[in-house]
C-alpha cells in the first residue's frame, strides 16, 4: 500500500505490475533479478533521518547490506530501488498485478454480502487449491537476522481431522506438508485464510486457536524456469524437496 | 450446606438474575429493568431471586456480572471518561495519528488531548530515542484538571514497558493516584494502532466500570452477602473486580458470549446456531463446542479497529420492540428501530399507539400476550406477509453464520425469542430450552474459572517445548487453585514474545488456562 499512498500524495501514476505476483522475503527475489536487472543505485531511509545509497557489485549483496542496514535502522525502512526502463518493466515484469490484488479483494468482499463461501471464490479466481482445513496448535516464530522465521502447526478439522499441518515460513509461507504429504511449495503461493470470512491472515496475525483454510495457487510461469527455481525454489530456503507444481501434488493427492 | 451463586447480566434495558446451586441447577430467575443508577437495577433483580429462594444469605458465595455498560457507553459516545492519549514512538510513526480510522463523533469525544512525544522501542528493545521526559511533565500540567483516565501506548511495548511506566510514574507525581491510567502493554499485542485504539477505549470507560461495580459491591453489601464477587470477560472466563475496574475493556463481548454459553448449558448442546432475540435486535453467533466460534480478525467496537478476539456475531435489527410501517398500499418496513423497552407502554396489545414486531405474532395467534382484541382490526393478509418476512430476516442470517448447507439445531434465547415460529429454515430443530430468557444471567453465572502466567524464558536453556510446557503447567495450576475443575482445565490461550535484546533466546510466554468452576471447591467454605 506504501507506493499506492506515496502516489497519491505526490500525484503520480503507479504502474500496475511488479516483480514477483506474490510475496518472497529477499529483495533480489524479483523476475528483474532473473532478466539481469541490477537493483541499485538503491536508497533507503529511516523514520530518523538517517539514509543511505547503496551501489552493489550484484542484487545477492544489495540484499545483504540493505537487511543488515535496516535491522540496524530499526527493521523498517523505506526504499527506493530497481531503476530501470519502460521495456524493462514490460519485458521482465509481472503484468496486472494490483487489479488482480484488488479482483481478489472484491471476490472475499462480494462473497460475504452475497452469501456465497468466500475461499470458493477465491481459489476460482486465484485457480488454487484447497491444502487443508485446521486449528492453529501452535506457533512457533521467532526474529533472526532480520526475518520473522518460524512454523504454524495446525490440527485437522472435518474431513481433515487426525492430521497434522506444518507451514513453514520465513516472512511469507514457503513450504505446507503434513506427516504424509507435501501440499505445496515455493515459488507456488500459500495463504492461510480465515475459514469463516476468507481473509488472509499474516504470519504475524496468526493466532493459537484460529481456525483457518491453508490454500495453494500456483505461481507466475517465470517463477518456473530453472533460474526461477534456484532463486526462490525450496533448495534456496534450506528445504530438502524438489520443486513440484501445486496442480501436481494435488493431482496425486500430495504423495511424494 | 449448600453453596449458591449469583448471576447478574445487565444490559442495555434488561437486569437479569439467577441463582444458582452447586449443580448449576436454577433455583430462582427474574428479569427486571436497567435503572440509570445500575446498582438500583441490579438491587431490585438480586432482591427477588434472593426473596424467592429462600436459601440462607450466608450460603451464596459467588456473585458474577456480566455487563454491557462499557460497549454501551462507547457504542452511545456517551459517559466516557475526558481522556488524554500520549503515544510514545516519535520520530516513528507521526504519519498515521492516533484515532486514525476511527469515526469523526467518537474522535471529538475521545480526541481532545492527543500527544505524540519523542520516545518508544525497536522490535529487538533498543530504544528508538531516549523518552521525553520534559514533554511528558509538561503535558502532564497542560492536562492538568482537564481529564481523569489516561492512555499510554509506546512502539513496541510488549517487548519493552519501560517508557509506559516511566510515563505513567510522570502522570501519577504530577497528577495524583487519582487519575487512571491504562497501559498499553497491559492490553497486550504487537500491533500498534489496534493495541492503542483499545487502549483509548479502556481509558474512556474506566468510570463506566468503576459506576457498575460500585453498584453491583453495594447491592451485595445491602442485601447481607459477603460473595466472592467477579466480573464476566469476553472469553466466557473471570476476572477480579480490581482488575476489572482498572481494564474494563475484557468486558465489552462478554454478553454475547454469556448468552452463548447460558444457551448451550440449557440445551445441553455444544454444537448449536444461538439467536438471542432482544427488544431492539437480535444476536446470531455460533456454539462450538460449548464456547463461542470467535472471530480470528480484528474486531470493530463503536467503530474502532482492536486486537480482542471476541465471539463471530451478526446482529439484525429484528426484536419485540421493532416497529412496522406500513403504507398506504400496504407496503410496509420492519424496523430498524425499536420501542426497546418502552414496549410495554407503546405496543397496541398494551394500549399504545405504535405497530410492533409483537403486536403482529398477537395479532396472527402465534404469542398470546396483553390484549389481543386491539390488534384484531387489523388486516391478516399483510400480517401473514410481514411476519413471513419477519422470518426471513433470521433465516437469512442463520444462513450467513453456517459454514455447511446442512441444517444445524438452532437454540432461541432472549425475551424477544417467542416471536419466532416453531420452525425454521436451515434448522434441523428449534430449541426454546427453559429459563431461556435468562440465558445470559446463567452464562454470566456459569463462567470458567482461570489462571494465567507470564514469564519470560530463557529458550537457549531449556528449548521452546519444555518452556511452553511448563507455562501451561503453571497456568493450569494457578486455574485449579482459583477453583477450577481439572477435569474440564483447557488451555484457551498462548502467546509467545521473543525479546530479541536480551541473551538467551528470550521469550515472554504468556499461557491462560480455564475451566468450571469445580463443584468439590464449592462444597467447601470459602
Amino acid at each position: 500500500m506504501v507506493p499506492l499512498a506515496l502516489a497519491a500524495k505526490l500525484g503520480l501514476p503507479v504502474v500496475d505490475v511488479d516483480g514477483m505476483g506474490r510475496a518472497f522475503p529477499e529483495l533480489q527475489m524479483v523476475t528483474f533479478y532473473l532478466d539481469g536487472i541490477a537493483a541499485t543505485p538503491m536508497v533507503l531511509a529511516d523514520e530518523k533521518g538517517n539514509t543511505s545509497l547503496l551501489s552493489t557489485i550484484n542484487n545477492v549483496w544489495t540484499e545483504r547490506i540493505a537487511r543488515a542496514a535496516t535491522i540496524e535502522m530499526g527493521g523498517s525502512t523505506m526504499t527506493a530501488i530497481y531503476p530501470m526502463t519502460g521495456k524493462n518493466i514490460k519485458e521482465s515484469g509481472i503484468r496486472n498485478i494490483l487489479s488482480l490484488e484488488e479482483q481478489i479483494g472484491k471476490t472475499i468482499r462480494l462473497a460475504k454480502q452475497n452469501n456465497v463461501d468466500p475461499i470458493k471464490e477465491v481459489l476460482n479466481k486465484a485457480d488454487g487449491f484447497e491444502l487443508f482445513r485446521g486449528k492453529v496448535s501452535d506457533i512457533n516464530r521467532k526474529t533472526e537476522s532480520g526475518f520473522a522465521r518460524g512454523v504454524a502447526t495446525f490440527e485437522g478439522i472435518n474431513e481433515y481431522k487426525g492430521e497434522k499441518l506444518e507451514v513453514r515460513f520465513q516472512n511469507e509461507h514457503l513450504i505446507a506438508q503434513t506427516e504424509e504429504r507435501l501440499l505445496c511449495v515455493t515459488p507456488d503461493l500459500i495463504a492461510v485464510l480465515d475459514a469463516e470470512t476468507g481473509l488472509p491472515i499474516t504470519t504475524e496475525g496468526i493466532r493459537y486457536g484460529a481456525r483457518c483454510v491453508v490454500i495453494g495457487m500456483p505461481c507466475h510461469p517465470k517463477w518456473r524456469t530453472e533460474k526461477g527455481i534456484e532463486a526462490v525454489g525450496p533448495k534456496y530456503f534450506g528445504y530438502e524437496v524438489g520443486y513440484v507444481p501445486v496442480e501436481q501434488l494435488m493431482k496425486k493427492g500430495g504423495l511424494v | 450446606m449448600g453453596v449458591y451463586r449469583i448471576g447478574i447480566d445487565v444490559g442495555g434495558t434488561h437486569t437479569d438474575a439467577v441463582l444458582l446451586d452447586q449443580y448449576n441447577q436454577v433455583i430462582s430467575e427474574t428479569k427486571s429493568p436497567t435503572t440509570e443508577d445500575v446498582s438500583v437495577g441490579i438491587y431490585t433483580a438480586m432482591r427477588k431471586i434472593i426473596d424467592e429462594a429462600k436459601v440462607p444469605r450466608e450460603q451464596i458465595k459467588y456473585a458474577m456480572l456480566g455487563t454491557t455498560h462499557c460497549t454501551n457507553a462507547i457504542v452511545e459516545r456517551k459517559r466516557l471518561n475526558n481522556i488524554a492519549i500520549i503515544r510514545i514512538g516519535a520520530p516513528a510513526t507521526l504519519a498515521v495519528k492516533p484515532l486514525i480510522g476511527v469515526p469523526d463523533d467518537l474522535r471529538a469525544v475521545l480526541g481532545k488531548y492527543v500527544y505524540l512525544i519523542r520516545g518508544g522501542h525497536e522490535f529487538d528493545g533498543r530504544e528508538i530515542v531516549e523518552l521525553d521526559e520534559a514533554h511528558l511533565y509538561q503535558i502532564a500540567e497542560e492536562i492538568k484538571g482537564k481529564v481523569d483516565s489516561i492512555a499510554i501506548t509506546s512502539v513496541f511495548s510488549p517487548v519493552s514497558q519501560t517508557h509506559e511506566q516511566r510515563a505513567s510514574e510522570i502522570f501519577k507525581e504530577v497528577l495524583g493516584e487519582e487519575t487512571s491510567i491504562s497501559l498499553s502493554s497491559e492490553i497486550g499485542s504487537v500491533g500498534l494502532l489496534e493495541r492503542e485504539n483499545a487502549t483509548i477505549l479502556n481509558a474512556a470507560v474506566v468510570n463506566v466500570a468503576k459506576t457498575t461495580a460500585d453498584g453491583f459491591i453495594n447491592a451485595l453489601k445491602n442485601e447481607g452477602i459477603e460473595a466472592k464477587v467477579f466480573f464476566c470477560q469476553n472469553d466466557g472466563t473471570l476476572m477480579s473486580i480490581e482488575y476489572a475496574v482498572k481494564y474494563p475493556i475484557f468486558t465489552v463481548a462478554c454478553g454475547p458470549t454469556n448468552s452463548l454459553r447460558g444457551a448451550s448449558y440449557l440445551s445441553e448442546l455444544t454444537d448449536a446456531i444461538v439467536l438471542d432475540v432482544g427488544g431492539t435486535t437480535t444476536d446470531i453467533g455460533v456454539l462450538v463446542q460449548s464456547f463461542p466460534r470467535e472471530s480470528s480478525l480484528a474486531v470493530e467496537i463503536g467503530g474502532a479497529r482492536t486486537n480482542f478476539r471476541m465471539p463471530d456475531l451478526i446482529s439484525i435489527g429484528l426484536g419485540g420492540g421493532t416497529i412496522i410501517r406500513i403504507g398506504e398500499k400496504g407496503e410496509f418496513t420492519i424496523g430498524p428501530d425499536s420501542v426497546g423497552y418502552r414496549l410495554p407502554e407503546k405496543a397496541l396489545i398494551f394500549g399504545g399507539d405504535t405497530l410492533t414486531t409483537t403486536d403482529v405474532a398477537v395479532a396472527l395467534g402465534k404469542v398470546e400476550l396483553g390484549d389481543a382484541s386491539k390488534v384484531a382490526h387489523l388486516e391478516k393478509d399483510l400480517l401473514n406477509r410481514i411476519y413471513l418476512n419477519m422470518v426471513n430476516l433470521v433465516e437469512e442470517a442463520i444462513d450467513k453464520m453456517k459454514t455447511s448447507a446442512a441444517p444445524v439445531p438452532v437454540i432461541l434465547v432472549g425475551g424477544g425469542s417467542i416471536l419466532l415460529p416453531e420452525e425454521l429454515k436451515g434448522a434441523s430443530e428449534v430449541i426454546r430450552p427453559l429459563h431461556s430468557g435468562v440465558a445470559n444471567a446463567i452464562g454470566s453465572a456459569i463462567s470458567q474459572v482461570s489462571g494465567q502466567i507470564e514469564k519470560v524464558y530463557a529458550l537457549a536453556e531449556i528449548g521452546r517445548e519444555t518452556a511452553l510446557e511448563q507455562a501451561k503447567e503453571i497456568a493450569m495450576s494457578e486455574a485449579i487453585s482459583a477453583g477450577a475443575d481439572p477435569q474440564t482445565l483447557v488451555i484457551v490461550d498462548i502467546e509467545d514474545v521473543p525479546l530479541a535484546y536480551m541473551p538467551g533466546n528470550a521469550t515472554r510466554i504468556r499461557v491462560k488456562a480455564a475451566g468450571d468452576l469445580a463443584q468439590a471447591a464449592m462444597n467447601e467454605p470459602v
